[in-house]
């Protein structure tokens, strides 16, 4: 539920989703302890209905908050660097990052590397074909095969992030 | 009428995700992205797709402008743009090797594991198979079958015997199947009178875990009723299996899914299946 809250922060355009996630788990779990009759609602719509709450409260928030204007031109810096990525060449922070992404591969267990690069590798129709043809060939469900791919690129992300921050 | 959230296409998850929809519908999405597992799940294949075209610059200049005024805001989505950008980099060099060596044919550990899932794909054919939640369908066994009794069993067995009663207490046992979208009807268990406790084994798909654990959800209170120890796949016929056993008296006449998560230390558990059914008592 943290990780799903997450992301609805994120998409919601929040700078600090995984802070709202947590607030939105305590205000559930402290109205649950102060209940006596329970919620009589299911957990994930209460925590759901919760969650706009705190977004609701942030942004009333977040319109009165004045954004520095050197935070503003870091922004444009970092969205600079990344606009153009099919363009430019690889530079060396890239270059570093992807050799640590090779590192991380290489931790996977057999198979998993194979399933990562054929789930997400071309555009947008091929892979839609393409998983189809996968989850076929395993006997497995779409869905099954998303969630193993979402978790393996999961662990990537969180070990190149990782291993990035060492450096 | 609005649809479900299984008929939700593509378009409208990529629509959803860059704000280019009504706020009427945007907040139907936005609650299924919290409640509903499977669209939950769909919803993150799309947005890491969207981020990977955008990484690859394989984006129209509006699509593009959207993904940058929503997602090169925050820290967290810029991260997700570079580990895009970073995976895009390494699938590139790996299809340019794959062009260059042999044709990128089907591995042949592909192949075992497909021959592997043969069988329980035409089985899920044949039985035509039922999905609530988009995932799952169930093989149900004729006959429950009474199993070798537990310790557990053997207490309740023997006075009963002793009485001469016909009515020995039994497990009720029940093949859960994985299963693909689409359909509606949720496949019935129909447990026998003298059954003591019904044991669910669910078949994995994808055996990634040492260890699991099994919630039993009231699909309509959304409300996890009974949760199992922590348990490991085993092998059965070449399938990965786990396996629960519940007392019939924490069941009701009421549709179920259990929910199989995989557990690891210090990691919050990760689901791995659901597994829909009605239950019906004697």
């Amino acid at each position: 539920m943290h990780r799903r809250l997450v992301a609805y922060f994120l998409r919601k355009n929040c700078l600090t989703p995984n802070d709202l996630a947590d607030e939105t788990l305590t205000r559930v779990s402290k109205r649950l302890e102060e209940s006596d009759t329970g919620i009589d609602l299911p957990p994930s719509q209460y925590c759901y209905i919760t969650a706009r709450y705190v977004f609701l409260e942030y942004r009333r928030k977040a319109e009165h908050k004045q954004v520095p204007i050197d935070e503003q031109s870091r922004s444009s810096a970092v969205l600079e660097a990344l606009a153009t990525p099919a363009v430019q060449g690889i530079d060396d922070e890239q270059a570093e990052r992807l050799r640590k992404l090779e590192h991380c591969l290489g931790c996977l267990e057999a198979g998993q590397q194979e399933l990562i690069r054929e789930y997400y590798l071309g555009e947008q129709r091929q892979k839609i074909e393409r998983r189809r043809t996968m989850a076929e060939r395993m006997g497995v469900s779409m869905n099954a095969l998303s969630i193993r791919a979402c978790r393996i690129r999961d662990k990537l992300e969180a070990c190149l992030k990782a291993s990035m921050e060492r450096t | 009428m609005f649809p479900s959230s299984s008929q939700i296409v593509d378009d409208v998850l990529v629509r959803y995700l860059l704000g280019s929809l009504p706020e009427s519908e945007v907040e139907r999405l936005d609650e299924w992205s919290v409640t509903d597992d499977v669209f939950a799940q769909r919803l993150k294949d799309a947005e890491n797709d969207l981020l990977d075209d955008y990484a690859a610059g394989r984006l129209g200049d509006d699509v593009r402008a959207r993904v940058e005024a929503i997602y090169l805001t925050s820290p967290a989505a810029l991260e997700r743009i570079r580990f895009a950008r970073t995976l895009g980099e390494w699938e590139k060099r790996g299809a340019a090797t794959a062009t260059v060596g042999a044709p990128a044919e089907v591995k042949p550990k592909l192949i075992v594991i497909r021959r592997r899932w043969r069988w329980p794909l035409a089985a899920a054919a044949v039985l035509t198979l039922g999905t609530v939640a988009g995932y799952l369908a169930i093989e149900h066994t004729q006959a429950p079958v009474a199993h070798a009794p537990t310790q557990a069993l053997q207490k309740t067995q023997a006075p009963e015997v002793a009485a001469g009663s016909a009515a020995i207490p039994v497990a009720a046992t029940f093949l859960l199947l994985p299963g693909t979208r689409g359909t509606n009807a949720l496949r019935t268990l129909t447990v026998p009178a003298n059954a003591a406790s019904v044991e669910l084994r669910a078949q994995l798909e994808f055996d990634d875990f040492a260890q699991y654990r099994l919630e039993l959800r009231d699909l309509a209170a959304d409300r996890v009723v009974w949760r199992s120890d922590s348990v490991a796949a085993h092998d059965e016929g070449g399938k990965r299996v786990v396996a629960a056993t519940i007392p019939v008296n924490t069941l009701q006449e009421k549709s179920y899914a259990l929910q199989v998560l995989g557990t690891k230390r210090g990691a919050p558990d990760e689901p791995v299946g659901d597994y829909a059914f009605q239950m019906k008592l004697p």
